[in-house]
């Protein structure tokens, strides 16, 4: 039945859908094949030549994709091209992938910077105090940012492919306690560093992290239910994934 | 006998044609698309992917219900099943109006009457 598979995988992958739909999709699309498949194989032994035409009962998939493309709605589209944007491409190494997330972090980041610098701009021509602040808490932040999307992006991508082979419920616990310790080590440093860069004064340290904790507590919970959701969604689509479909 | 029906004169009545299947009792994709080629005599020909795409298109509009039919779980892919809704038949029931108004006017037109 891999050829049935593969034809439902040609049609399903480039539609712009999120991974719940596109699995409904594809498990629908299937099962009609495997009926079309029974249908045929009344009229021919030929195992092979029953799959070729139940295949093209379905007509082109090129078509088909288009259709099913047309009653995704833009609302669906769009977290979808942003998941793409971040997800990990089929060779691509784990160094890779972090450096690019990285890379697509910084280029947001220097936008937003460009963005604050020009509300502040009386600010930093007259390089006064509060001017000088701002540039420090810029440079720290944008530093931080960068190298913290770094390591949580390696971290996250083991975390998850670790939970997504789980077997138990401890397992999949201890790899999302590993996530929310890291995210909450990477966000409160983050926190502590912007403090003491405002202020300049290392004085300034445990008042960032009592300012930084209930933040990054949050962030750690929420790092650990996202590396689960993803993880789900890599177990359930795995095998599909998996299939060639080029040629 | 005549050309099957086929293409863009089928996809113009899908909706139409899937919401009358659906009126007595729920289904398949698969099952539509027999109750279609029965009702149809062999007459209709149409790629069966076509189905799915307008059925999602349906559920959007609220046309039609789906829900997952349980009791193949385990053996195979599930298969999605889809019923009518209320805004579905009142549909059907207007487009059967209107089919009934295109068909009075037009087929005097052509030559043909019912």
């Amino acid at each position: 039945m891999i050829e049935l598979k593969r034809f439902v995988e040609r049609v399903v992958r480039p539609v712009p859908a999120d991974v719940w739909h596109k699995l409904r999709m594809r498990e629908e699309l299937y099962a009609h094949l495997l009926d079309a498949y029974q249908h045929e194989l009344r009229t021919t032994d030929d195992l092979v030549e029953a799959q070729r035409r139940a295949i093209s009962r379905m007509g082109e998939p090129k078509v088909l994709t288009a259709e099913l493309r047309s009653t995704v709605s833009w609302m669906e589209r769009w977290p979808e091209w942003t998941s793409q944007l971040f997800a990990r491409h089929p060779s691509e190494s784990l160094g890779a992938l972090a450096s690019r997330t990285t890379l697509i972090i910084i280029v947001f980041g220097i936008v937003e910077a460009i963005s604050a610098c020009l509300l502040r701009f009386e600010d930093l021509v007259a390089w006064n105090a509060n001017g000088q602040i701002f540039v420090r808490m810029l440079i720290a932040l944008l530093g931080c940012v960068s190298l913290g999307t770094f390591l949580l992006t390696l971290l996250a991508e083991v975390v998850i492919s670790r939970m997504a082979v789980a077997k138990s419920w401890r397992e999949t616990i201890g790899a999302g306690s590993l996530m929310a310790a890291g995210c909450f080590a990477v966000v409160l440093t983050l926190g502590i560093v912007v403090h003491v860069a405002a202020s300049w004064s290392f004085a300034e340290l445990p008042a960032g992290f009592r300012s930084w904790l209930p933040g990054a507590l949050a962030a750690a919970a929420i790092s650990a239910g996202a590396c689960i959701a993803a993880a789900k969604e890599r177990r359930a689509t795995a095998s599909w994934l998996e299939l060639e479909i080029d040629g | 006998m005549s050309e099957p029906i086929s293409g863009n004169a089928i996809r113009g009545h899908l909706e139409t044609l899937v919401l009358s299947t659906l009126e007595r009792q729920e289904a398949h994709g698969f099952e539509i698309l027999r109750r279609l080629d029965e009702a149809g005599r062999g007459s209709l020909s149409m790629k069966e992917g076509s189905l799915y795409p307008a059925l999602y298109r349906m559920e959007k509009s609220g046309l039609v219900k789906a829900r997952w039919d349980d009791k193949a779980e385990g053996r195979g892919p599930r298969r999605r099943v889809y019923r009518l809704t209320t805004k579905g038949r009142r549909q059907l029931q207007q487009r059967r109006q209107e089919w009934n108004h295109f068909v009075a006017v037009i087929g005097p037109i052509v030559g043909v009457t019912a």
